[in-house]
């Protein structure tokens, strides 16, 4: 095994040690079983290599996206947005709220909705780059997260102009009831906060072999 | 500074909590006395699971945890957390670190959204005012489209849509070489049925035939009231002639034993006659004029039992 798989291997058991965490504390807050899970990480150079995000989130080809931001502060720079597709958002939104969802096929989301959804992120995101944080004895600083909605062509887009180097993608899959639905964390740091991130999954990853 | 800052807490429109390590009330803002009617001089250094029993839910023990150890911010929506403060009011509660001399603090900030939740409410009932408002329009559409295309009576396709329908499926025959078969029939001694029993008998056995016809045709026939006992059905896609037959005798066997309308036992036979484009016209007027001449020549040759003619 190569060195980048190690590497995304022991991301991939990281972030799935935190994403069943995330879920642990949905499920208490809605009241009904939420099942996280992290199929596949991948470490991209942004310039060169497509995000694929829509590929693997099921989505109409001219869709919109729901992504939550969270921004890094202090030693570390960057974002970490949580994307999900906004019209399986709607469902989910309502299953948290034990709706039943309108008839109407319209993707307009209220306050409320954006409020839930900032909640969802917020636990999520949390949990995923606050125990990544510990296992790797770093502390993140970070705001809330904001949420907005994009067109999926502009999403990529407004990646693409910033001066981000490398990318931390996760795919995620989250289900409760009868739906499932699968969504993408992005991690966008620079490259001397990624550095040093890998850096220490580096030492973990000798640390394993000693 | 520190009465300063207090006073600014106090003017704040959101409740404002801080709590130690230990989870204890050690500030609480005029706008969180008036929302819950305790005064912070009762409160202060009790904990506030005590106070508020809603934050005793693992969940906040928890966020209250990991606020405290790892530094994180955490929210909470209204939405989601119904009965966070009291039964009426909605609130958005963002938990967040403060660090003083090694030590640590939890702030609460209670953001009121109920105003919020109100209008949503409003803008829903609106929409879906709307929503049946358009469903009952849109039901009502499609029943004028039915009086506009089916007669009133019987239910079956009025003159209107049998033109508009025959005028396509002749253009269908052309396109596909196929034959289009067109039976013009009526109801034997109709004048003297309506004479005897009078009209409100005869308008049943119309409606009483016109489901006969509707059961006798296949899935792609049209059945048509033409005008007063007279129908016309239409046979697209034959391939041969003699296949009208499958039509005319299932009327045949339907109209062989008497029927009883409105507690009269009566029997009913039609006459009918059928023409086909290409072979016998060009148009649905001539081929109408053909199979009305059949019909004529059915009648005279059997004038009081089910019969179907086609002049060759």
């Amino acid at each position: 095994m190569g060195s980048s798989d190690m590497t995304q291997d022991i991301l991939k058991e990281l972030f799935n040690i935190s994403v069943g965490r995330a879920a642990g504390i949905l499920s208490d807050i809605v009241g009904q079983k939420i099942y996280l899970n992290v199929p596949n990480v991948k470490i991209l150079k942004a310039s060169s290599e497509s995000y694929a995000i829509d590929e693997y989130i099921s989505m109409k080809k001219n869709g919109t996206l729901m992504v939550s931001t969270l921004s890094f502060k202090e030693n570390y720079t960057g974002k970490a947005s949580l994307i999900f597709s906004a019209e399986k958002m709607k469902t989910f939104i309502s299953l948290c709220l034990q709706e039943e969802e309108s008839d109407s096929d319209d993707m307009d989301f209220n306050d409320v909705d954006f409020d839930i959804i900032k909640e969802i992120g917020n636990i999520i995101l949390n949990c995923i780059i606050g125990e990544a944080g510990n296992l790797l004895n770093i502390s993140f600083k970070y705001t809330l997260p904001e949420v907005r909605l994009f067109n999926a062509m502009e999403f990529k887009y407004d990646y693409r102009i910033t001066d981000t180097v490398y990318v931390l993608i996760l795919y995620i899959t989250f289900v409760i009831g009868d739906t499932e639905i699968e969504g993408a964390i992005i991690v966008d740091l620079s490259l001397h906060s990624l550095n040093d991130l890998l850096i220490r999954i580096h030492r973990l990853e000798e640390s394993l072999y000693e | 500074m520190n009465k300063i800052l207090y006073q600014v807490l106090d003017n704040l429109n959101e409740g404002i909590v801080l709590l130690n390590e230990e989870l204890q009330i050690i500030y609480w803002n005029y706008y969180m006395e008036d929302l819950t009617n305790l005064k912070r001089y009762d409160i202060l250094n009790q904990p506030i699971v005590d106070i508020l029993p809603n934050f005793s839910m693992r969940y906040y023990l928890d966020a209250f945890y990991d606020v405290i150890e790892q530094g994180t911010i955490r929210f909470f929506s209204g939405a989601i957390h119904k009965q966070m403060l009291n039964n009426t009011d909605h609130f958005n509660l963002k938990m967040s670190r403060i660090e003083n001399e090694d030590k640590h603090f939890i702030q609460l900030e209670f953001m009121n959204v109920t105003s919020q939740f109100n209008q949503i409410k409003q803008l829903k009932s609106y929409v879906n005012k709307l929503w049946d408002t358009n469903r009952e329009l849109k039901e009502k559409e499609k029943i004028i489209q039915k009086l506009a295309y089916h007669d009133k009576l019987t239910g079956a396709a009025n003159r209107s849509l049998f033109y508009e329908v025959s005028s396509s499926l002749l253009l269908q025959a052309k396109r596909n070489k196929t034959l289009l078969g067109l039976i013009f029939c009526d109801v034997n001694k109709f004048k003297s049925i309506n004479d005897t029993y009078g009209h409100e008998f005869g308008d049943k056995v119309l409606i009483h035939i016109s489901q006969l016809l509707e059961k006798s045709a296949r899935e792609s026939d049209l059945v048509c009231r033409y005008g007063g006992d007279e129908f016309v059905i239409l046979l697209p896609d034959m391939k041969e002639v003699d296949n009208y037959n499958i039509v005319a005798s299932r009327i045949v066997k339907l109209t062989r034993k008497p029927v009883k309308i409105q507690n009269i036992t009566i029997s009913l036979s039609i006459s009918g006659g059928i023409s086909f484009y290409p072979i016998d016209a060009d148009t649905i007027d001539q081929l109408l004029v053909k199979a009305d001449a059949a019909m004529y020549a059915a009648k005279q040759r059997k004038g009081t039992e089910t019969y179907f003619y086609r002049m060759e």
